[in-house]
């Protein structure tokens, strides 16, 4: 009987101590943070809903508002023109000081997108500010789309097959419809 | 009819003397009281009009006014000697009789004229619709040259204080000198007590009639009882008041305190009793009718008084707002420190900034949120810009940024301590103004 009860609390000691440390790692004021960032999201989600921009929409994947999916229409002018990329946004609980976590859900060539969908794009790595939001990442990745940095490619493939645009879209849709994208004209 | 030609011509003789206080405030001779009487010229013979029924009540008024003059050219010998402490004190307890008299009378006589109600220190609106509903010539005085209103506010400026003090004062020498019987003077006080408790009398007969008096059928009981209590203090104060003149004197030490406050009530006081000359146009001795008129004139100020709040004069009367047209520019421009704290006058101060031509709020497209945490902006917050660039956020999102990578979110430039500035519309700027 004895034994059990410094074991006892032994494992409660454990338990209490594991999420103690770490909050350490975070700052103190974390709880406050997630409540302005919820505030935040959800006027980001209003603006977004009413702005009504063209090509792009997003909405939070569930209840969970740190998460979002959003889509992307290819320009028009563009070799993606007429293609709809899905995309999942993952918000930090100190959005907006740091950047949310963007990926294609939908495969996409494209010479700044790994094959995990990955994005190498400055604003959501060293160039983030936290005057963006989720619009202006949506809108930045859609110009991206259309206006590849060449010069650091995640796919040095489609990097290199960019300079043939005519090789480069059939390559793209080819993949695309592999990856079980639909055409959408 | 004739209560009413009496406290008009009560409120006329005060509003004359009134002439003569503000006269002798400003240092101005006879002939300023000369002018000042020009204007009031009028008026008192709009009220001699109605008075043809009554004639004593003329013989009454032109004693008062003669009483006064006499009163006004001893003060003339005697310059003001000394603001002596007592005669402070004296003030004050007059000030505090006076609105406890004011208040029942005005309460008193609601259903009737009611002079009172005009010179609340908050008629700010009164005045503004005052000056739109009657003729042409009283507006002129109200917006016209700026001689003609600054020779017309003054005139009527005071009544509240100095009608009643001068009130109070005659009232305690006719006291001292002998047991006053009222109806032996003319003068305006013992009147206007009288006709106050007459009032009182008619009120409480018709109070059930009136439908507006109901919630002050109380209050009507009280003041007529006051009223009378009233008159009875006057001559317990016979002991300590030895000289009406000091008290004449504490008068307008107070009025040269409260004379900010006594500026405000200058147009309307006026015109209210043009008014209440038009009204008696109409001939309804019934006080029903006169009341509508009134309360449709007055309709502001006049239920804000109603509301609960009483006859407190003080308190009960609103401030001048910034944006009110007849609001005196002696006044200073505090209402920015009252509502600085609050969120939602940022708007209304928006438009007195531009109003006086100095909008110190900075850019109008200033953001009224933080762009980061969607939090308002408070005005420390709103006053400080940490980038050269212009964007604006709120300090706690501005200290948290600045202490991890210290770049502005607009520019990605990083803060630096001269690129920042700390706009200066402090409330202190606003004094200046």
């Amino acid at each position: 009987m004895n034994p059990n009860v410094p074991q006892d609390v032994q494992t409660t000691n454990a338990s209490i101590v594991q999420p103690a440390s770490g909050k350490q790692q975070r700052p103190a004021s974390q709880p406050v943070d997630s409540h302005s960032v919820s505030r935040r999201l959800q006027s980001e989600l209003m603006s977004l809903m009413t702005c009504g921009d063209p090509g792009i929409s997003a909405f939070p994947e569930g209840d969970n508002i740190f998460a979002w999916i959003g889509t992307i229409k290819g320009s028009t002018t563009t070799v993606y023109e007429g293609l709809s990329y899905k995309l999942t946004l993952k918000f930090p609980t100190d959005y907006p000081f740091k950047p949310p976590t963007v990926k294609f859900d939908t495969l996409c060539f494209h010479p700044n997108v790994d094959q995990y969908g990955n994005i190498c794009l400055d604003i959501l790595q060293d160039k983030w500010s936290s005057a963006y939001d989720v619009r202006t990442i949506l809108l930045s990745i859609q110009s991206l789309l259309g206006e590849p940095n060449n010069d650091s490619p995640l796919n040095s493939y489609a990097a290199a097959l960019w300079s043939d645009q005519e090789e480069y879209k059939k390559v793209m849709r080819k993949q695309y419809r592999d990856a079980g994208g639909a055409l959408t004209r | 009819m004739v209560v009413e030609c009496v406290n008009m011509a009560a409120s006329n003789t005060v509003s004359t003397v009134d002439a003569h206080a503000i006269r002798r405030r400003g240092g101005g001779s006879q002939s300023g009281f000369h002018a000042q009487q020009q204007q009031q010229q009028q008026l008192e013979e709009d009220l001699v009009r109605f008075h043809s029924g009554s004639r004593e009540q003329q013989q009454q008024q032109r004693e008062h006014t003669q009483f006064m003059g006499e009163f006004v050219s001893a003060k003339d010998v005697c310059r003001r000697k000394k603001v002596n402490r007592t005669a402070k004190l004296k003030q004050c307890k007059l000030d505090v009789r006076r609105e406890q008299w004011l208040s029942q009378h005005s309460q008193g006589k609601q259903g009737r004229a009611e002079p009172q109600h005009h010179h609340e220190p908050g008629e700010v609106d009164c005045a503004g619709q005052e000056s739109i509903g009657t003729s042409g010539e009283s507006r002129s005085q109200a917006f016209g040259s700026g001689v003609t209103t600054n020779d017309h506010i003054p005139a009527s400026s005071p009544p509240k204080k100095s009608q009643s003090v001068v009130n109070d004062s005659d009232g305690e020498r006719k006291h001292t000198k002998k047991e006053v019987s009222r109806s032996e003077h003319g003068e305006s006080c013992p009147m206007y007590f009288e006709s106050g408790e007459l009032h009182g009398g008619n009120e409480q007969k018709q109070g059930s009639v009136d439908g507006w008096c109901c919630d002050e059928s109380k209050s009507r009981s009280n003041s007529s009882c006051t009223s009378s209590s009233y008159t009875g203090s006057g001559s317990d104060d016979n002991e300590d008041t030895h000289d009406a003149e000091d008290d004449w004197e504490a008068a307008f030490d107070a009025l040269h305190v409260q004379g900010v406050e006594g500026h405000h009530k200058g147009p309307s006081s006026d015109r209210i009793q043009r008014s209440e000359l038009k009204d008696s146009h109409e001939r309804k001795p019934n006080g029903v009718h006169h009341l509508d008129l009134q309360s449709a004139q007055l309709k502001p100020e006049y239920r804000y008084k109603n509301n609960g709040f009483g006859g407190r004069r003080g308190n009960s009367g609103r401030a001048w707002r910034p944006d009110d047209i007849s609001r005196p520019p002696v006044l200073p421009r505090l209402a920015r420190q009252h509502t600085h704290p609050s969120q939602q006058n940022r708007q209304t101060n928006h438009g007195w900034g531009s109003i006086h031509g100095n909008n110190v709020w900075g850019p109008p497209s200033s953001p009224s949120y933080c762009p980061i945490c969607t939090e308002e902006l408070d005005m420390t917050d709103s006053s400080y810009i940490p980038c050269k660039c212009g964007f604006q956020l709120c300090l706690f999102c501005y200290h948290r940024i600045a202490s991890d990578d210290g770049r502005c979110p607009g520019c990605r430039k990083a803060y630096s301590s001269e690129g920042a500035v700390k706009l200066s519309h402090s409330s202190s700027v606003w004094l200046h103004v």
